[in-house]
């Protein structure tokens, strides 16, 4: 290249802080400046001369560079992060009123460790280079996937569900491997997802291998929530850039075939695992159980109906400690009992304007393989609140869902910084990844 | 003639969006394209056209895709987005309410009074 147009280009680069924006901006650089220059060889002009004067033409590069500089540096998405500090100080609080109230005070010191653990979760994955690994998702995906059957298979169990213990500390296995899914089938979803009716098929049955082993946990829960979360990130992937051939069609047979799956496996899940059927019976009828397995719906229901705007309610369930799981799946429950509806309205706003603005930062992100990650993270994060109130307002089934950074419990907390910090640190770098790929925008 | 560059400099993104409006373009043609349809009243300094288009590109008001040519040269092409129509229109109605604003000012009575 011309010594005119090189220095000018490296001048510009010299303002831009961040490598990785480099290549292609100095090819489009490049391009204006050769194709300038050529135009002015055609009149006859000496090459010198021509850079010379093309490059000229183009500015202050110093001014320039800075300018870019300011588009492509890292963001930091600071209403998340707030969110997310209000929530983890209103979490451990609801936690110190549970501790105080039923005298049992290593259950908050554990959960401040908890938090203290899961911020440094946060960090690590926040500046985590996520697009590392997207040259060997496939191999990864399956790799995880194996794992996770092992752990299945071979690791101890309680009460019927597959549970890892290290250090003390006891967790589901697919919790570990769910974030680790999510960052692989990205890389899937953009690889397959190109409109070839082979790779298509490859990725609806990689879908499926991790799904059916989180379903022998057995979690029918967790599996269908990590099943939304990939459905969409591959809704996605068939509606983004890269897919050539008729959308409307693949996602009718996709979506239809789905309906019928999905139907064929909620009959084969109720009939037969232990206390499947019971607990949608039991959903629909409490007080006929009410001695029994309806025991903690009715528990539930009679103290949100005595429960005040502000202050305890008077129900014997919350001064006799009887609300089974008060402080993992029905703290909600819990907060609105001993402090009103009005801590309970602030705890549904908090996580709503944290998942909000997760779909805003989502929706930001242009970058393809980050775009598909942090669909399946809002998913994923979403939907545990979701069901997660729900059951706790007798408008669902009972399921084991925590409520995220409420309830009390190390690997939900973790599991769930991890998802939120990979997000951040996807929109971090969300203008700073820039490739030099050839993706044409099919309309 | 020439104009002051301060009056171009407020107009630039909405000068870009129009002519992305008509067709996906990259830098080198956009600033071409802007010369000509001026009558050369426009030729900004090129290069300050790239942070403009990359900070458009980061607010997903315009989109890019690298596309190859018979030269072996990849070009960066720009396409408008669906929210760049709607900030363009946006820019235009502003424009047509600044530049009707100054007309009055400098006198634009009298021209109506000669329309009439």
């Amino acid at each position: 290249m011309n010594t005119y147009a090189s220095d000018f280009i490296e001048t510009v680069l010299g303002q831009i802080k961040y490598k990785k924006a480099h290549a292609s901006i100095t090819v489009e650089l490049q391009n204006h400046i050769s194709e300038q220059a050529e135009g002015y060889m055609a009149e006859s002009m000496g090459e010198d001369e021509a850079f010379c004067k093309a490059v000229a033409q183009m500015g202050n590069p110093a001014e320039i560079g800075k300018r870019l500089h300011k588009t492509h540096k890292p963001k930091t998405e600071w209403s998340i992060m707030l969110l997310l500090g209000a929530i983890v100080v209103f979490g451990l609080y609801i936690i110190s009123i549970y501790s105080s109230l039923y005298f049992d005070y290593s259950i908050f010191y554990k959960q401040v460790f908890f938090a203290g653990l899961g911020i440094c979760a946060i960090i690590l994955f926040y500046f985590f280079d996520y697009t590392k690994l997207e040259k060997y998702s496939i191999p990864l995906y399956f790799v995880t996937s194996l794992l996770l059957l092992l752990a299945i298979m071979f690791g101890s169990k309680m009460q019927g569900r597959a549970y890892i213990q290290i250090w003390g500390f006891g967790f589901i296995p697919s919790f570990v491997a769910i974030p680790l899914i999510l960052i692989f089938y990205a890389g899937l979803v953009k690889k397959w997802c190109d409109g070839n009716v082979g790779n298509l098929l490859k990725l609806i049955g990689a879908s499926g291998l991790p799904l059916f082993i989180i379903l022998l946990e057995p979690s029918l829960i967790y599996c269908s929530i990590v099943g939304v979360g990939l459905l969409t990130m591959f809704t996605f992937g068939i509606c983004g850039g890269n897919y050539k051939g008729n959308r409307r069609k693949t996602l009718i047979i996709i979506y239809g075939s789905l309906c019928a799956l999905v139907f064929l496996i909620f009959v084969y899940v109720l009939s037969n695992i232990p206390y499947g059927t019971e607990r949608f019976t039991v959903f629909l009828n409490p007080q006929r159980y009410a001695r029994g397995a309806g025991y903690t719906n009715v528990v539930l229901d009679n103290i949100l109906s005595s429960s005040k705007f502000l202050g305890s309610s008077e129900s014997t369930y919350i001064s006799g400690n009887g609300l089974p799981s008060a402080n993992s799946e029905f703290i909600f429950t819990f907060v609105v009992g001993s402090l009103g509806w009005l801590f309970g309205i602030l705890l549904i706003v908090l996580l709503g304007l944290i998942i909000l603005r997760l779909f805003v930062a989502a929706s930001k992100v242009r970058h393809e393989y980050g775009k598909y990650l942090c669909v399946g993270i809002c998913c994923v994060f979403s939907l545990q609140v979701i069901v997660n109130l729900l059951m706790n307002l007798g408008l669902c089934p009972i399921f084991n869902v925590a409520l995220p950074f409420f309830s009390y419990g190390g690997a939900s907390y973790l599991f769930n910084m991890a998802l939120i910090g990979l997000l951040l640190g996807v929109y971090r770098r969300k203008d700073i990844i820039e490739k030099l790929e050839r993706n044409s925008l099919s309309q | 003639m020439k104009v002051d560059k301060e009056l171009l400099k407020g107009s630039t993104t909405m000068l870009i969006l129009k002519l992305l409006d008509g067709g996906d373009m990259y830098g080198y043609l956009m600033t071409k394209e802007l010369e000509r349809r001026s009558d050369n009243t426009f030729t900004l300094k090129e290069g300050t056209l790239y942070p403009i288009l990359h900070s458009l590109e980061s607010n997903q008001m315009i989109q890019a895709y690298w596309e190859n040519t018979e030269s072996a040269r990849k070009r960066k092409y720009y396409t408008i987005t669906k929210g760049g129509k709607k900030l363009l229109l946006e820019k235009e109605k502003e424009w047509a309410h600044y530049a009707d604003a100054i007309r009055k000012v400098l006198g634009g009575a009298t021209i109506e009074h000669i329309c009439i």
